[in-house]
Parts: structure tokens; sequence; C-alpha cells
């Protein structure tokens, strides 16, 4: 199954409008809900049970000069297994226009046993433009017993400013090849959270803020950090024991990024 | 000359004058925060480093260089094999730097990697490193250690495990050394923490040179010593720059 879905939001006179959404299923986009200052938010939906050995799945978004979008999706992406050793596939393209505000924070991913993953997120930033995207990695359904059971877990983010590639972050996780490979990789930790804000206006105070705002969460459940990206942004990095928990601390660090960037308020989302 | 020792004893030693000696890459946070303490508790932390992020970032890099190198090496007049061998080195050097997200583990990588550089180019000039060094200047590049191995031993006529293996000795070395530094470790029990990560180190060259990966896949599964590099930016006292 190829699901796709392409999409591109505009600026109309200070309201973001949906232009574009052309929709291959299994994936779909929700009827979009206009935010109290003009912004949209967007669900996409999968139609589907997971994504399957073989399967692609391609996101591709456009935020024109001005528009503001946040994009988030229903439900958590289920990695099923690959008994054909095909991995399953998931590539997102995002172009940030001037002025524009894009916000991603998709549901965690659960890689099942024995699944195989390949994932790809380029985001496109141009002078003026503002963006802020979370993800969060589970070990596999927890509660079903399933740690680290999954074969292959590969992602990229990349982040290109005018052109230049400015973050390069790979992670490639094979946990039953490696018997020490929580302790190794992780810690003590199962869950792992990355988000990025990147705009040309973050500052070292930015990243101080973020660091003295992870150190409060800093108890035997979470462990994070943050640092400055090598131009125009921050990362933090969070490890934890449950999505959840992982989730909070990001939302409490793109809770701050939104009032020191944007001058904006908390963003509660109705799920 | 060609294939003999000398030469990579000296650019593997401890004394060699890349600065390494100023950086832990987190390793100080573990020590603060009691990750690492003892011996043991040290030698795993380092093999976490070694499996999780130099097998798969550093010793590819160190790979894929000598690789190049060697590959081009003869046609480098022509220019478009040049300009060929150009890009995939640029294409090389800023994966290899902007993986590290980590900001002064990123700034203390590119740091070590240009003085390693600067001294290479003086012991061998001839070595085409100004292939590379025109490249940082000219900003194209960031400078890395791995490549800057990976490229003199090419033109040493080093064997490529070794050329690999010596890398991750030289990188392990430097933060045995900075660990006796501060204290938390013995020189006895430095070398023989050294000593027992060989079997790792040899086996991390042996598979890559086996099964090499895929063109430029490199990368990361360190997440936890990545954090720590991180948080070293806000320790309250530190001896080491990352």
């Amino acid at each position: 199954m190829n699901g796709r879905w392409e999409g591109a939001v505009v600026n109309r006179e200070g309201r973001t409008r949906l232009i574009v959404s052309k929709q291959q299923a299994p994936l779909k986009v929700a009827k979009p809900f206009e935010r109290a200052d003009g912004g949209l938010i967007l669900y996409l939906m999968d139609a589907s049970p997971g994504l399957f050995g073989g399967d692609t799945q391609r996101i591709v978004c456009s935020v024109k000069s001005g528009a503001k979008l946040y994009l988030t999706n229903q439900a958590s992406a289920k990695l099923h297994p690959s008994p054909s050793l095909q991995p399953s596939r998931q590539m997102q393209s995002f172009y940030v226009a001037q002025d524009a505000v894009f916000e991603y924070m998709p549901e965690p991913v659960v890689p099942f046993a024995g699944s195989l993953f390949e994932g790809e997120t380029q985001v496109y930033m141009t002078s003026g433009a503002t963006a802020m995207v979370g993800e969060i990695l589970t070990p596999g359904r927890v509660g079903k017993g399933e740690v680290f059971c999954f074969e292959r877990y590969e992602s990229r983010f990349i982040v290109y400013w005018e052109q230049q590639c400015v973050v390069w972050d790979a992670i490639l996780l094979e946990p039953r090849r490696e018997s020490l490979f929580v302790s190794s990789s992780f810690g003590s930790f199962t869950h792992v959270g990355t988000f990025y804000a990147l705009s040309e206006r973050v500052a070292n105070t930015h990243v101080a803020t973020l660091q003295a705002l992870l150190n409060q969460f800093s108890e035997d459940d979470v462990y994070g950090g943050c640092s400055a990206l090598s131009k125009n942004g921050l990362v933090v990095r969070i490890l934890g024991r449950s999505a959840w928990r992982v989730a909070q601390v990001m939302h409490a660090c793109h809770t701050r990024m939104r009032q020191l960037l944007l001058g904006a308020d908390e963003l509660l989302i109705r799920k | 000359m060609k294939g003999c020792i000398l030469p990579l004893l000296q650019l593997a030693d401890s004394g060699f004058p890349t600065g390494a000696f100023s950086h832990s890459f987190g390793l100080e946070t573990a020590l603060a925060e009691k990750t690492v303490s003892d011996v043991y508790s040290l030698q795993r932390w380092l093999e976490d480093l070694l499996r999780g992020s130099f097998a798969t970032m550093e010793a590819p890099g160190v790979y894929f260089s000598y690789y190049l190198v060697t590959e081009y090496m003869e046609r480098f007049s022509d220019l478009p094999a040049r300009t060929e061998f150009e890009q995939s080195i640029a294409l090389l050097d800023y994966r290899l730097t902007l993986s590290k997200l980590a900001r002064e583990s990123r700034e203390g990588s590119t740091k070590i990697g240009r003085q390693y550089l600067r001294m290479t180019l003086e012991l061998y000039p001839h070595s085409h490193l100004q292939l590379y060094d025109a490249m940082i200047r000219k900003g194209i590049c960031y400078g890395n250690g791995a490549i800057v191995h990976g490229f003199v031993c090419a033109y040493l006529g080093i064997d490529q495990k070794l050329a690999i293996a010596t890398y991750l000795y030289s990188a392990v070395n430097a933060l045995v050394q900075n660990a006796v530094r501060a204290t938390v470790i013995g020189q006895t029990e430095g070398q023989k923490t050294l000593a027992s990560l060989f079997p790792a180190l040899e086996d991390i060259a042996l598979d890559l040179v086996k099964q090499p990966p895929a063109f430029f896949h490199l990368a990361n599964a360190a997440i936890f010593h990545e954090i720590q590099g991180m948080r070293h930016e806000t320790l309250y006292s530190r001896l080491f720059m990352s």
C-alpha cells in the first residue's frame, strides 16, 4: 500500500487556508480546524492498520508565506512485522516559506516485533520561516511485552536552510543484533523523543532556557538535553520509560518555544 | 616508506597534538552524574560509545575517506574526477559533523579534525590533504579527523583495516587518558581498560572491511552518550571543553 498526502496552505488575509490536498488511500486528511489566531490544525489519518513490509507512505506539505500550520496525526504509526524482509517506508518533505510557521507533532511510532522500517524527513527552510517538529519512538508494544523486538529501525531527519544542509540526524537501531542494545544506546531508558525548533531567531538564551526546563524534569524516569544546531535552531533529545512522559516533556519544550519565538500561548490539541 | 608501521604509530600516539586531550565527548557529564564511577562502568561506557557511535560513524568515515582517496588518487589532475571526489568528501564531512547534535561535541570534533589536518600536512605535504584543507578554507567542509586519517593512511599505503582500528584506538585512548586525568581511574587501570577494548576495535574494523556499508551509510545509536554531551554545557565545574 502506498498512501500519499500532498498539501499546501496559504495565508489569506491573516487566515490560513488549505488550497491543495491530494490524497491517496490509505492516507487522508480530516477536515481542517481553524485556530483563534488564524492558523490551521490538520489531522492526517491512516485508514489502515499501519505500515506493513513493502508499504510506502509519502507526506509532502508546503507552508506558503505567512501561513501557520499545525500538522499532526490521529493515532500512533504502527510498524508491522516484515516477514518478506522488505522494510516499510515513510518519506516526509516539508517546505516552509518566509514568515510561515510550521508545527508537526505526530503521535509516537510503535515498531512491532519483527518490523523493519526506513524513514526520512526533510525540512526545507526559507529565511524568515519557523518550524517546530517533534517525534517520539517507542520500543514496541510495551503492554504486550514487546520491548526492542523489532529488527531494524532507521530514521533520518534532515534540515536545509536555503539549500544548505544544517542538520543530518541519522539513527539506526538494530536491537536484535546487539545483545546489550538497551544499555548501549538508551542507558536504562526505552523511549526516545526528539524536538527541533528551527528559526533564525533561535539564540543561545533559548537553549539555556530549555536546558533549565529539562533540569526541572530530570527525575529517574526522564533524561534530556538541549543544544544549539550548527545554524538557526536547537534540538532537544529526551529519553524516558513511557511515551506519555516523553510527550509531556516535549510538550513543555514546545510550549516554551512557542512563547519565546512566536509570542504564542500553549496549544492544546484535542484527540 | 610505503606500508611502514612507524608513521602510523606516530599518528596514533596519544602525544600527537590534535587537542583531543581537551575533549571528553560527554564522559565528564557521565562522571559528574555518577554514571561512570569506576573502571567497570568506564569500560562499559566506552564499549557502548564504540558500538553505538564510533562503529557506525567514525569508522565508516575512515573507511570511505580511505576508499575515495585510493580510488581517485591517480586521477586528481582530471577535473571532472576531482570534482566528483570533492563532492563525495564534502558529503562525508558534513554528515560526520552535523550528525553530532551536541554542540560541544560537534565543535570539538571539528577542532580536532582541523588540528590533525594541520599537523599531518606538515609531516606529509604531498599526501593530497591540501585538497581537503582547501575545501575547509572555502567553507565547503568543516574538518573531520576520520577523513584526515583515511586520507593519510591511503597515501602511506597502510592496510585499510589497520587504518580503521588505529583511528578507533586513538579516539578511545584519548578518552581513557582523560578519565585518568579526571582521577576516576589510575594509570594501570587505564592501560588495562584500553587493552580490554582491543577485541571490540578489531571486530569493528574487520566487519567494516569484510562487509562494507552502503555508500555513506552512517548512523548513530548512542543516544544516551549524545545527551550526556549536551548536558556538559551546563555542568557546574568542567575540566574539558566537551
